[in-house]
């Protein structure tokens, strides 16, 4: 089980633009209140593993959901994605890709490193906020289980 | 002058001896009596009774009838009741009385031949009537058949034929007092026969003709001998334009003369000598009269007076479209030109015609059989000229060569005596070849001289058989020799049976891979037999038959070389057969073949000249060394040891590399170069081993496996190998990706256009006549690298343009959707949190903006899916087009909500191509056809197809607002749109997108329509729609 502290959501996005859209949308589906933001790949992936400005967390402080860009600074989505997939601790932590890219390639490669959902936001906000409250409430749901069941 | 029918003749003659006669019967007038009751005894008399009785006889030596003895009257009324013709000569001074019979022989002469003086009235035949005449005089009895005479009776001297007799009649007195004279004419028989023989001769004669001029002159030599009805004979024969006829030969006339021109034009009737213009064209025979008026008089035979008639007639043989020559004949000046003379002029024709028809026939068919002799000549000739060319610098090559490889005091260094043997093998191979061919030419002129002697031949067969142990066991077979001694010994040829023993081993060495090879020999006591069996390839059954034919392959067998003439086993047969044998092969695919050698024991069955006879002719004989060098180089991985040689020759796949640091070949091109013979192997892999790294393989299959495993920069094949030719290599290489592009040189030894042609059909970069010069060779394999290095290089840069535009459109995916995806979420942002307090027009303001953002959307998606197109690869396979159809429908459903839409859908048959790209070409079509539609109240969206020629084209079909044919050409343009953005709205790239699957599918596109009146949208999918 989780602390109530724990974060649940990890969103990953570089675009200040669509952070702040993200976050009113999250915010809309009651979900914004243990979210941490990672502005790129590197800070994802230090905070995933306790690593740098993130060294004092615990690792088993694993977040319930990424929501991961795949254009991000310094290390991209499809790497960080590699990443936690290829790792044992954070393999099991569900990711969302949330991008604008419709590149059959980006979403082909996704699925191939193990992601758990693709959402491409769409430009129309009404929508994105739909999906991006379906999306969340599913994972965050499915999540809620007891940890020792994982 | 010409006149067609002229059946009587008025004779002019001059010369007639008639003349005198006739002016002195003009001054004696018949007078006639009335006196009936005087004559009663002549009433019965006919015709020339009532004559006779009407003469005043006063006048004549009789005197008057009454007067007449009794011996005359009795026998003038036996005369005048018979019907036979008679005749009587009375008294001393012969005066003449005849019957009706008779009355047609005196012709003109009638009547006053009556009562004429007999010897006058037959002046002109008196000649040969004379002696039978006084003969009867004297009391003796006369008989002549068939007396030819000429009688003056139609005014004109006529040739006839009489047979008749002189019998003395007894007077009171018991003298003679006169001549009882029966006459049959029997001209028409004598004329019939003496024509018919004419006919019999012309064909006996000039039936022998070899050539057509030949035919004319033996026709005019035969009809030269019937001058008495064919006065003279010219022959004329058209020229091979048709424009003029040539005289070739003539009898009775000379040549040249004004009625016998040596030619004369065809081109324009009129004018000539003989109408042969007119004749040529018509095909018809025509007559041509008033001779003497056209040429003066004639100086031809038979008869003192000139012909003044003559025919011109056409030769047509059958199957010539017209006359090929004339004949011109006169008619004789003595003769009535009747039916059956007429006749007789179309027989001779026709005989004349039968002779050249013959000649013609006769002597194509001996051209024809001329020209194939003397092919057959030539080409043995040839032969025989070209191998004893050959021999003579051969000799010259071969004698240096093995005086420098004998050297022992100064010996070459290796790589230099390498080179050296391999020409030498070389030389060896060519001579035998030379020997074979030369042998050939002389069995072909029958020139072969065999020498037969009394032979051991087992021995010599065991010794043949050892020459081949080394190699045959070289290759891993058995060789076995089973020869018992004979008992007596065998009359062969050495040389000959030398070359029967070292083809038949050569040949089952080259087609067999395992196993074991048996010769056997054995005594039949007629004959001795020996065998060749193999455990080879074998020969397939359809090719037996042809097998021992020269020149003859059997095709696609494997073996250890596709060298090879065609002509040892041809060579073998034509041997076998001078020693009076034969050889027949047995054989069975897959399992193996026996040739079985039979010839004659004793020598009763040779030429006794040729038995132990001397050679006066160059032998063929060829060092068995040759055959054995030769088969050695057959072997895989033939590193040439049997010349102590060191070249390494890489038949098994590994790099050839003579000398060079692995480092340095590593930079170095690659080159693959495959041919089935060992030497020209190491000699091209020794030319370009300086700046290439050469792999040299043995066949097509060794080189498509060296290719897979890595790639060379080139490939240079022989054409004929065993296994995978080369031809076959290309058809692999060029079907496989990763192997397409590799440049193929082919060399080959077929030189030729056509050659050239058929390799660089069958997809090969170049092509190389062997034999080649190793400069060529190099440049070739330079220029080739190079173009290989270009084409290599242009396809990298296309590739990294590629990449670049790939990795553009997804930057615009990405980073062109987020701001958008700003300017609307603010929007949104705005109107959700402060809407309330904005005025109205605010609140349209934003609207605005967030309507503008999904339109540039929308833009960037259909942009990215164009740019997407160019980029995809077809994946095609067949599909249900009604199902596609169907699919694209139910996309568009929202779009149909709210309206009254009829859609029909027809018959649209399985298509074939990709169909997510198939699918959006229908969405776009329907959507387009359901925007457009949109004020009609129903829409009609017909959706059908049909064939246009063998193409199916499918079409959409609406009721919409349809568009200016005007502006049809920029329909699948890019942006390009024929609405106002507040009338339809769009983004201008649908129909493109459209216009760009059908053309990537091989199709076409295109529209119909008419503003207010709807629109057609046609496509095909070439060789993808199918029925």
């Amino acid at each position: 089980m989780s602390s109530n502290h724990a974060v649940e959501i990890l969103l990953v996005e570089d675009s200040p633009q669509d952070l702040e859209l993200t976050l009113r949308a999250l915010r809309k589906a009651n979900l914004a209140n243990r979210i941490h933001v990672a502005r790129d790949g590197a800070e994802a992936l230090e905070f995933m593993f306790c690593e740098g400005a993130y060294a004092a967390r615990t690792i088993e402080d694993t977040p319930k959901v990424i929501l991961l860009d795949l254009k991000l600074p310094k290390v991209d989505g499809l790497e960080v994605l590699r990443r936690l997939k290829g790792e044992p601790r954070t393999k099991a932590t569900p990711v969302v890709v949330l991008t604008s890219s419709k590149e059959q390639r980006d979403l082909v490669e996704s699925y191939h490193l193990g992601v758990n959902s693709y959402i491409v936001k769409p430009v129309n906000f009404e929508q994105f906020t739909q999906a991006v409250l379906e999306l969340g409430m599913y994972w965050l749901l499915l999540n809620q289980r007891p940890g020792g069941e994982r | 002058m010409i006149t067609s029918d002229c059946h009587e003749r008025e004779s002019e003659s001059t010369a007639s001896p008639m003349k005198a006669g006739s002016a002195g019967r003009r001054g004696r007038p018949v007078s006639i009596s009335n006196n009936k009751s005087q004559a009663h005894w002549l009433i019965e008399g006919g015709e020339m009774g009532k004559l006779i009785r009407s003469m005043d006889w006063t006048r004549t030596p009789l005197g008057p009838i009454e007067s007449w003895p009794q011996s005359l009257r009795t026998t003038v009324s036996l005369c005048l009741a018979s019907n036979f013709p008679i005749s009587l000569a009375w008294g001393p001074r012969h005066v003449q009385i005849y019957n009706d019979g008779y009355w047609p022989i005196c012709g003109g002469k009638h009547p006053q031949s009556m009562g004429q003086d007999f010897t006058e009235c037959w002046a002109s035949p008196w000649p040969v009537i004379e002696d039978a005449f006084t003969r009867a005089r004297a009391g003796e009895t006369s008989y002549i058949e068939n007396q030819r005479m000429f009688l003056d009776r139609n005014g004109y001297l006529e040739e006839t034929f009489f047979t008749f007799s002189f019998s003395p009649i007894r007077d009171e007195t018991g003298g003679v007092g006169g001549l009882f004279h029966p006459v049959t004419e029997t001209t028409i028989k004598m004329l019939s026969e003496r024509r018919t023989r004419a006919l019999r001769d012309l064909a006996a004669r000039a039936g022998k003709a070899q050539d057509v001029e030949e035919a004319f002159t033996l026709a005019a030599q035969t009809l030269a001998d019937w001058d008495l009805d064919l006065p003279f004979v010219l022959f004329y024969v058209v020229d091979s334009q048709g424009d003029e006829a040539r005289l070739v030969t003539q009898k009775g006339l000379a040549a040249g003369s004004p009625a016998s021109p040596r030619s004369i034009g065809l081109s324009t009737p009129g004018g000539n000598a003989w109408p042969l213009a007119e004749v040529f064209r018509s095909k018809q025979t025509q007559q041509v009269d008033d001779l003497e008026t056209k040429f003066g008089s004639l100086p031809c035979g038979p008869y003192p007076e000139s012909p003044s008639t003559a025919l011109v007639l056409p030769i047509i043989p059958p199957g010539c479209g017209g006359a090929l020559g004339f004949l011109v004949a006169g008619v004789s000046a003595r003769l009535p030109l009747n039916e059956a003379y007429r006749a007789f002029y179309d027989l001779a024709a026709a005989g004349v015609t039968a002779a050249v028809a013959s000649a013609r026939a006769y002597s194509e068919e001996r051209k024809r059989a001329e020209a194939l002799a003397e092919i057959d000549r030539a080409k043995t000739a040839f032969f025989s000229n070209v191998s004893h060319e050959f021999r003579t610098p051969l000799t010259l090559i071969l004698g240096p060569l093995e005086e420098e490889l004998a050297e022992s005091h100064d010996p070459l260094p290796p790589a230099r005596r390498e080179r050296l043997e391999m020409a030498h093998r070389n030389s060896l191979r060519l001579l035998r070849l030379v020997n074979m061919l030369l042998d050939f030419s002389r069995i072909e002129a029958g020139r072969i001289q065999a020498s037969y002697e009394p032979t051991d031949l087992a021995g010599l067969t065991l010794e043949l058989v050892s020459v081949f142990r080394s190699a045959v066991e070289k290759a891993g077979l058995t060789l076995n020799a089973d020869c018992p001694p004979m008992p007596e010994p065998v009359y062969v040829d050495r040389e000959m049976w030398e070359k029967i023993v070292l083809n038949l081993l050569s040949n089952a060495f080259k087609h067999t891979f395992d196993g074991s090879i048996n010769v056997t020999l054995r005594w039949r006591a007629s004959h001795v037999e020996m065998t060749v069996a193999d455990s080879g390839v074998g020969i397939p059954a359809a090719e037996l038959p042809r097998l021992f034919e020269r020149f003859y392959r059997v095709k696609g067998t494997k073996s250890r070389t596709h060298e090879g003439t065609g002509i040892g086993l041809a060579l073998v047969k034509e041997l076998v057969a001078l020693h009076g044998g034969k050889i027949v092969v047995e054989s069975k695919e897959g399992q193996g073949s026996i040739f079985a050698v039979t010839i004659k024991t004793g020598r009763e069955h040779l030429p006794p000249d040729r038995v132990e006879a001397a050679r006066t002719i160059t032998s063929t004989a060829t060092r068995d060394s040759a055959y054995i060098e030769e088969a050695l180089r057959w072997l895989p991985n033939s590193s040439l040891q049997t010349a102590g040689s060191s070249i390494a020759c890489a038949a098994d796949g590994a790099a050839l590399s003579k000398g060079a640091e692995p480092g340095a070949d590593a930079r170095k091109p690659r080159v693959l170069w495959a041919d089935d013979n060992a030497d020209l192997r190491s000699y091209v892999s020794g030319l370009l081993a300086p700046y290439y790294a050469v792999e040299a393989v043995a066949d097509g299959e060794m080189a498509l496996d060296a290719v897979l495993r890595r790639p060379p920069d080139i490939i240079l094949t022989d054409v004929m190998m065993p296994r995978l030719d080369g031809f076959g290599l290309l058809r692999e290489l060029r079907s496989d990706p990763r192997t397409r592009t590799i440049p193929v040189i082919l060399l080959s030894a077929r030189a030729g256009e056509e050659s050239a042609a058929e390799g660089l059909d069958a997809g090969a970069d170049d092509y190389l006549a062997k034999p080649f010069s190793a400069r060529d060779l190099l440049t070739r394999v330079r220029t080739h690298l190079r173009l290989a290095r270009l084409r290599r290089e242009s396809a990298l840069d296309l590739e990294a343009a590629n990449k670049e535009l790939e990795a553009f459109s997804y930057s615009v995916s990405h980073d062109l959707r987020a701001p958008l995806r700003t300017m609307d979420g603010f929007s949104q942002a705005l109107l959700e949190d402060f809407g309330s307090r904005m005025p109205e027009d605010a609140r349209r303001y934003l609207r605005m903006i967030r309507k503008g953002a999904e339109r540039m959307s929308a833009l960037i998606d259909d942009l990215l899916s164009l740019s997407l197109l160019s980029r995809q690869i077809l994946n095609k396979q067949k599909m249900e087009t009604a199902a596609l159809v169907r699919h694209a429908l139910r996309d568009l459903d929202p779009e149909q909500r709210d309206r009254r839409v009829e859609i029909k859908v027809g018959s649209l048959p399985p298509c074939v191509g990709d169909p997510a790209l198939l699918k959006q070409v229908w969405i776009n079509l329907l959507s387009n056809a359901l925007k457009y539609t949109r004020g009609r109240d129903p829409a009609v969206v017909e959706i059908d197809s049909r064939m246009e020629g063998k193409d199916r084209v499918f079409f959409v079909r609406d009721n919409g607002a349809g568009f200016d044919m005007a502006y049809a050409d920029k329909l699948f343009g890019v942006f390009q749109r024929l609405h106002r953005e507040d009338e339809f709205e769009g983004t201008g790239v649908g129909l493109a997108i459209v216009h760009r699957i059908v053309r990537h599918h091989g199709g076409r596109v295109w529209a119909e329509a008419a503003v207010d009146q709807g629109a057609t949208f046609y496509f095909t999918l070439a060789g993808g729609s199918k029925e």
